[in-house]
């Protein structure tokens, strides 16, 4: 397993806020930020993220965001390409590589969930041009008209895209958005330090007073309240207010033991062993294992969520057709298999396991069995759904 | 006289008053009415909010897992800002009555750390604290602790952290009060037969309260929305009112209730700080003074 040094990783960011959180993270250990989660700072200084983007040239235009169906192939390419993604997202050297290849000049700001980044966008920020929302936040940002209208003819490789990936219900017709990568939110522990074979959901819960405080989940409603529906068998989407309590409820029960709740430090936490079991995404425990190799990714037993990321175009995006042309490009299987060395997330596009680290492209918690992955449930980003679980996620925090 | 004396005075400009009211009006009145607007607010899904006269969002708050989060930060605030006296006081004395040299770079050195961001001085004690981190190494090799910290992730983290933070909001105006007691007071006190903890309180106490007013203020208001030091050191588990206020804002989209929260939060404020000073108020070296 391949774990890039924190020097590599630097990138060039905008926002102050982003840019000392960087640092951090080069300075707090062999592991940089965590892949999806950015450290929740920049909620503190959200200004900043605005005027960095206020502050960017528009640059040219040459497509109107708004109806890009006439979609002219010819349409001219812009020369700035300003990237809003989850931290430790997209290879650096897949941005520099197209960054020469277009000489286009790229900027990256971080998001720290998609409630974030919708809240975001929906707040009005400007100057993005190529965002990666999670499936079920792609059907409420086009649904609100966040998002740009793809032209398909500009992103041929679409055709390199698994079928089982593309017209999924968030977008049936990926008019907004294409496949990025793809993974499952389990939980990790290190064996070293607990004794148990954890294998289920029930394994988490009830091995948490044994563990207490040794224990993280992330800071994320759909996610840590879903483990608690599907360890009582319940649809990760269920409506029933009664699920969710029992849901929310058994999270209260082990609050008292949970050391942190948290999306960016559960991997630095763990590497430190100072954590020992983590409710987190399938490919940031890899990163743990260059300090505990013997971290282990669980998905329980009971079902989990698997989730699509995706690429996708703001609606007020100033260089639309650069990002479409990134999108185009970086789906092919090469710079798809250097994605994943990167992000340990499987791809959506087909052989693109063979450009991939082998040690990554065969280890079941990237690429689960086909039976595996048919247990797996989506998260249908229903708005009555997701109101459900942030209404119980503050109780959890307020407990 | 005196009204001879007024008429010669230049009267100056009204004008230059300009800045500050559009300054107050733009950046403070303004978005504080932005937020009243959406805490009475009805939302109906995601995004559809209907501005208006509704109760839901405060009557939601009434909730007593609402309330306890009210409580809570006032209590931890409150308890972090006597840490910070406790600890703020005796350095402001010692700064302003016993050094002689070198007192600018001492008072230089308790602002150091504010040129650094709050992020990363945060972050650090949160390597510091870790269970088996260098405080525990520390400790543990001198005899003083055999079981690894169990700080980080409680709240002694984030009363650490906050003491921290705060400590040289608390030192300035606690130091520029005790700047200007005068010796002959103390000596005085002595002469008249008060014994040192008497005098201390007599004679040097209330040339320090308009500072301790103060300085209470400048840790205390701040502290109730923290949101940097809850997250990291507490462990974002905590009922700690900013960090579940930007919740509402960034994770559970709702900004009615979000602003509800903020809103209940600066009224709760006023009441308290009004209270306060009004406690003080008549006090020597009370209200008027400090402010």
């Amino acid at each position: 397993m391949r774990v890039g040094s924190g020097s590599q990783r630097r990138k060039r960011i905008p926002a102050a806020v982003g840019e000392q959180a960087e640092r951090l993270g080069d300075a707090l250990g062999p592991s940089p930020l965590s892949r999806r989660g950015f450290l929740k700072a920049a909620v503190v200084l959200p200004a900043a993220g605005y005027l960095a983007a206020c502050s960017r040239d528009v640059g040219p235009r040459a497509a109107e965001p708004t109806s890009p169906a006439g979609g002219s192939t010819t349409a001219e390419l812009e020369s700035e390409l300003n990237i809003y993604n989850w931290a430790a997202y997209l290879n650096p050297a897949t941005r520099k590589a197209f960054a020469k290849a277009y000489d286009v000049e790229t900027t990256l700001d971080f998001y720290a969930s998609n409630e974030e980044l919708i809240a975001k966008l929906q707040g009005g920020a400007g100057g993005y041009d190529l965002v990666a929302p999670t499936g079920y936040a792609v059907q409420i940002m086009a649904d609100e008209g966040l998002l740009y209208e793809l032209d398909h003819e500009r992103i041929p490789n679409m055709a390199n895209v698994d079928p089982r990936f593309l017209g999924l219900a968030f977008d049936p017709e990926n008019r907004y958005s294409m496949p990025k990568d793809w993974g499952t939110t389990g939980f990790g522990y290190l064996q070293d330090f607990v004794e148990e074979e954890m294998t289920s959901w029930e394994d988490f819960f009830s091995l948490a007073e044994k563990y207490s405080g040794k224990y993280t989940v992330l800071d994320s409603s759909p996610e840590v309240i879903g483990a608690g529906l599907k360890r009582h068998g319940y649809s990760y989407n269920t409506t029933d207010p009664d699920e969710v309590g029992q849901a929310v409820d058994d999270l209260i029960a082990i609050k008292q033991h949970i050391a942190a709740i948290t999306s960016s430090e559960y991997r630095q936490m763990m590497s430190r062993g100072d954590a020992w079991v983590s409710l987190g995404w399938n490919g940031d425990f890899f990163y743990v294992a260059a300090d505990q190799p013997s971290v282990k990714y669980v998905i329980p037993e009971e079902g989990t969520e698997y989730w699509v990321d995706t690429w996708a175009i703001p609606a007020n995006a100033p260089h639309p057709n650069i990002a479409m042309e990134f999108i185009d490009w970086v789906l092919t299987p090469e710079n798809q298999g250097r994605e994943t060395d990167y992000t340990y997330y499987a791809s959506a596009v087909s052989g693109a396991q063979e450009h991939t680290d082998q040690a990554i492209a065969t280890d079941p918690s990237i690429y689960p069995a086909p039976e595996v992955i048919d247990a797996l449930e989506a998260n249908e980003g229903d708005p009555e759904a997701l109101d459900l679980r942030s209404e119980g996620w503050t109780t959890f925090k307020s407990a | 006289m005196r009204t001879r004396e007024r008429d010669r005075v230049v009267a100056e400009p009204v004008w230059l008053i300009g800045p500050a009211w559009v300054y107050d009006l733009v950046l403070l009145a303004a978005p504080l009415l932005i937020v009243v607007a959406y805490a009475f607010a009805d939302r109906d899904g995601f995004f559809t909010i209907t501005f208006g006269l509704y109760g839901d969002n405060l009557r939601r708050l009434w909730d007593p897992v609402y309330l306890r989060i009210y409580r809570d930060t006032f209590l931890s605030a409150a308890a972090a800002t006597a840490a910070c006296l406790a600890v703020g006081l005796p350095l402001a004395y010692w700064l302003a009555t016993r050094v002689r040299r070198h007192r600018t770079l001492l008072l230089l050195l308790v602002i150091v750390p504010f040129w650094t961001s709050i992020l990363i001085r945060t972050y650090a004690w949160a390597l510091l604290l870790r269970p088996r981190g260098p405080l525990y190494q520390v400790s543990h090799a001198l005899g003083i602790v055999e079981q690894p910290l169990n700080v980080l992730g409680t709240w002694k983290a984030v009363v650490i952290g906050l003491v921290y933070d705060y400590l040289p909001l608390m030192v300035f105006p606690l130091y520029v009060a005790l700047e200007r007691l005068d010796r002959s007071l103390v000596d005085a006190a002595k002469d008249l037969g008060a014994n040192r903890v008497r005098a201390f309180l007599r004679a040097t106490m209330p040339v320090a309260m308009p500072g301790v007013v103060t300085g209470c203020l400048l840790v205390f208001i701040p502290m109730t929305g923290e949101y940097v030091v809850p997250t990291f050191l507490g462990g974002g588990k905590g009922r700690w009112f900013g960090p579940i206020v930007a919740d509402q804002f960034l994770e559970a989209l709702n900004y009615p209730f979000g602003a509800a929260m903020s809103l209940v939060l600066v009224v709760a404020l006023l009441v308290v700080i009004a209270a306060y000073l009004r406690a003080f108020r008549g006090r020597p070296g009370g209200l008027d003074a400090a402010l």
